[in-house]
């Protein structure tokens, strides 16, 4: 077996034993659509299906760089590993950054690895002229690809990219979590230390709750979801009554990679629901039951990969 | 390092107090650098292997056992504190940067943080406590009344301040300003805000778990928001308790926060999905891991109605379901700003003989506190907001107080027992202190304790007037005549540590030892003691009756 191979099935075996028992995830379905706008005139305009009611309740722009080893090891071990800046529609809310390594969705079990470093806004990376704030770094690179992206890299943008390359060598060892799991994984530290920005890209997320009304939920014979009050988004604290099953994200995005490769852009769209509910399994049965009223109502199709998969493949890479 | 530069450090400290008002939460390096941190630096720079390995056991999730124990869960943000420290080092180590007082400071708190949460992973293996331990209780409850005794040293004087230790801000200990507009006996509440603990008037808690740990009967509940944690308690601690954490945060001490609920002042609700669905259910395994009946102190139970929901709102979205109240029971904050970790380490050598610590024996003593062993200290992270952190040293479970008996035989103990707190902490015979109290563990902070720490927290006692010691001694929920005799006692004991370490009293407090006091025509406290077992049905636990929690309270 050679050590990729035997790489890959360590992973694959942490992910599917030990590691969910400490891990968070996510369970989530993925689907694309013979016709996107229909899907997104009922997204916008709060649609219903029999069973459930949706509200459309946001706009969320994300900037991603996704790294990868020069030979692609994580897109074969089935991982991604991304920086992400997050913008919502909300002025208050303020700007976020995130890093975070996910597993592929599994054909057997939707439930997703996802480990995140939620907070990148103290860590700062040294310079010949100083310290810069890794955000700061990671600003110039998805504002060059999001004004930019058929120009060529400046001495600036390489520049950034050897800086933001320097931070993953000296933290490879270090308290970053999607690390500490790539290291539980069986990645040695070279190999994590060889990791390098290879896309980056910008998604419009629209963002719907997924819930059901007092009938609805009586019809379903369901019990009140139980959120920390925290954690309740505002549409549910004015309408006590409405039953927060679900999440939802309408994606659109585009990608370019940031080495050699066929194509030159990727462009993907995607519907993504989240299970929310507090008894996982009875979530899981409202899934179900929305993704049969998406296969009859928009002929939705279920889809597995990530979207850094599905923009690999669309670049050209075939693993 | 060597000695030279430890001294060097030390000044470094002292001059550069300013650096550390970032962290805000005074400083843990007072007096010398500490060994036990010297492997965190390499040629006076951070060896950078040993820091990443300390962060990587207080962040890395992957990571679950310690020495074979289960590692407790590390919380979000107590994981985002670790980080916002360790990368101020990792910073520091990439600039080739020497040490100086803040990385001292940080390093010695991300030790401390490692070296309590190992602690925890050690103590959270053992359910029950040992026979060996049980023992070693009893042994040190009978030593500590001869080793309490001290001789008054002819030099000391309070006219001059050299004489009394110098005690900064730090976590383990606040200076709290006597202050008309914030008097001390609101400094509890004032750190219950900061941690956002919010005890209502009439509360509505959710079961959540059984709990396992303890002797006292107890279980786990959550708020309505579901944000924050309870931990509801039964038995002779609940009044005893909520007195004892407000003295001491009065004192300057960090504490938990409990609060005393009288008659139905407190519902719990059941959910159909919980464990335990009902009254009868949470009774049953009570006595089964207590082996206590909580039935007499049940008020009532069912489902809850239209008219309980129009006399309290919360109960609204509750109708139908499952409830009880009780005659009287006490909840204990677990707020999500406060992460809790081991304790806060009494047995390393830098607190062998922090002042602040040694000083604390005397508050126990005040309060006649009985069970101060290392399980009952705690270290914490407190969110400050905006992401800012402090640690902070908790006296916790200060609830075997107020009147204690233990039997060794019986392997039993009752608190709370107003006829068996001496009216006396301390005597002056000759030129020596006694004190009358016993602890069940002798940590070497309190072995330590000298004159001079004694009579810097008898000067904080001192500081408690009247209206102080009355308001907090209201908090804890007893029968009026009860509560009263416990203020004039209370008053009683610390009058007679003003005047055994002869301070000029800021604020005499009158008292009665002949207190008598009549109900109905009936004296029911009597030239100084309680003589009814009072109003037992509202009252299971008893005031008087002296079998404790290991003998169902004689129920």
């Amino acid at each position: 077996m050679s050590p990729i191979n035997r790489l890959y099935t360590l992973v694959f075996t942490l992910l599917l034993s030990v590691n969910f028992a400490f891990s968070q995830t996510e369970e989530q379905r993925k689907y694309v659509f013979e016709n996107n706008h229909e899907i997104e005139n009922f997204i916008l305009s709060s649609g219903t299906t029999e069973a459930l009611s949706t509200h459309f309740h946001s706009e969320y722009t994300y900037y991603d760089i996704y790294l990868d080893t020069p030979d692609f090891l994580l897109l074969r071990t089935k991982l991604s590993l991304r920086f992400r800046k997050r913008i919502t529609d909300d002025k208050k809310r303020p700007i976020t950054y995130g890093f975070q390594l996910k597993s592929e969705m599994d054909s057997l079990n939707s439930v997703r690895m996802e480990i995140e470093e939620t907070e990148l806004d103290f860590y700062m990376v040294k310079s010949d002229t100083g310290w810069v704030p890794l955000p700061t770094l990671l600003d110039s690179l998805f504002e060059h690809y999001d004004k930019h992206p058929d120009q060529p890299e400046s001495e600036n943008i390489v520049k950034t990219i050897q800086l933001i390359e320097s931070w993953i060598q000296f933290k490879a060892e270090g308290a970053i979590a999607p690390f500490q799991r790539l290291r539980h994984l069986g990645f040695v530290i070279r190999e994590i230390q060889s990791l390098r920005p290879v896309t980056c890209g910008k998604t419009i997320r629209r963002r719907s709750h997924i819930y059901a009304s007092a009938e609805q939920s009586e019809q379903l014979n369901l019990e009140r979801n139980r959120k920390k009050t925290g954690d309740l988004p505002k549409f549910f604290k004015k309408n006590p009554g409405h039953n927060w099953l679900l999440e939802s994200s309408l994606d659109l995005a585009v990608f370019y990679p940031l080495y050699t490769s066929k194509e030159h852009v990727a462009r993907i769209s995607e519907y993504e629901v989240e299970n929310k509910f507090f008894q996982p399994e009875i979530g899981r049965q409202v899934l179900e039951i929305y993704e049969a009223e998406l296969i009859a109502k928009f002929r939705a199709i279920p889809k597995m990969d990530s979207k850094y998969k599905q923009a690999m493949e669309l670049f050209g890479e075939e693993r | 390092m060597n000695l030279k530069e430890r001294i060097l450090c030390l000044m470094m400290i002292i001059i550069s107090t300013a650096v550390f008002s970032q962290i805000s939460r005074g400083n843990l390096l007072n007096g010398e650098i500490p060994a036990s941190i010297d492997s965190f630096f390499v040629d006076k720079q951070i060896n950078l292997q040993v820091l990443r390995n300390s962060t990587a056991f207080l962040t890395d999730r992957d990571l679950t056992s310690y020495l074979d124990y289960d590692i407790p869960n590390r919380k979000k943000a107590f994981m985002r504190h670790v980080k916002h420290l360790s990368e101020k080092l990792e910073c520091a180590y990439q600039d080739h940067q020497e040490m100086n007082a803040e990385m001292a400071e940080i390093v010695y708190e991300i030790s401390l943080l490692e070296a309590s949460l190992k602690q925890k992973a050690t103590e959270q293996a053992q359910v029950k406590v040992p026979l060996k331990a049980k023992v070693r209780m009893i042994m040190d409850s009978y030593k500590s009344r001869y080793f309490t005794s001290y001789k008054i040293p002819p030099y000391v004087s309070l006219e001059n301040d050299h004489d009394l230790p110098s005690i900064s801000d730090s976590p383990y200990f606040h200076h709290v300003e006597v202050d008309t507009a914030s008097p001390l006996h609101k400094q509890f509440g004032y750190l219950a805000k900061l941690k956002k603990v919010d005890a209502e008037k009439d509360m509505v808690v959710l079961f959540e778990e059984l709990s396992l740990s303890g002797s006292a009967p107890k279980i786990r509940t959550l708020d309505l928001d579901l944000d924050n944690e309870w931990s509801l308690k039964w038995g002779d601690e609940v009044h005893a308790d909520v007195v004892g954490s407000r003295i001491f945060a009065a004192l300057g001490y960090d504490v938990d926060h409990p609060y005393f609920y009288g008659k139905d002042k407190l519902t719990l609700i059941f959910d159909e999905n919980a464990e335990i669905k009902n009254a009868e259910e949470l009774a049953q395994n009570i006595r089964q891991i207590y082996d206590i009946d909580l039935n007499p102190f049940i008020s009532g139970f069912g489902l809850v109605s239209e008219e309980m929901a129009a006399e309290n709102k919360e109960l609204e979205s509750f109708v139908g379901s499952q409830y009880v109240r009780f005659v009287k029971c006490a909840i204990e904050a677990r707020p999500d700003r406060v992460k809790r970790l081991g304790s806060f380490l009494p047995h390393l050598p830098e607190n062998e003989n922090r002042p602040e610590l040694k000083g604390a024996l005397l508050a126990h003593h005040f309060i006649g506190n009985w069970d101060t062993r290392e399980a009952n200290t705690l270290l914490t992270t407190v969110h400050n907001g905006d992401y800012e952190y402090r640690i902070s040293a908790v006296f916790s479970d200060l609830g075997t107080s107020m009147g204690v008996v233990y039997k060794a035989v019986a392997a039993d103990f009752k608190v709370g027992l107003v006829n068996e707190l001496p009216w006396e902490v301390v005597r002056r015979k000759g030129k020596k202190l006694k004190f009358t109290n016993s602890i069940n563990a002798i940590l070497p902070s309190y072995k330590n304790a000298e004159y001079e720490d004694l009579l810097w927290m008898a000067q904080k006692i001192a500081m408690l007037n009247e209206e102080n010691l009355r308001k907090m001694i209201e908090k804890g929920g007893w029968p009026k005549p009860i509560e009263e005799l416990y203020f004039h006692k209370m008053a009683s004991r610390r009058a007679s540590i003003i005047d055994a370490f002869q301070i000029d009293d800021p604020h005499p407090i009158a008292f009665d030892k002949k207190l008598t006091i009549y109900e109905e025509g009936r004296a029911v406290v009597k030239n100084g003691a309680l003589v009814v077992d009072y109003q037992r049905e509202m009252n299971p636990e008893s005031f008087v009756k002296k079998k404790g929690r290991m003998r169902n309270y004689g129920n």
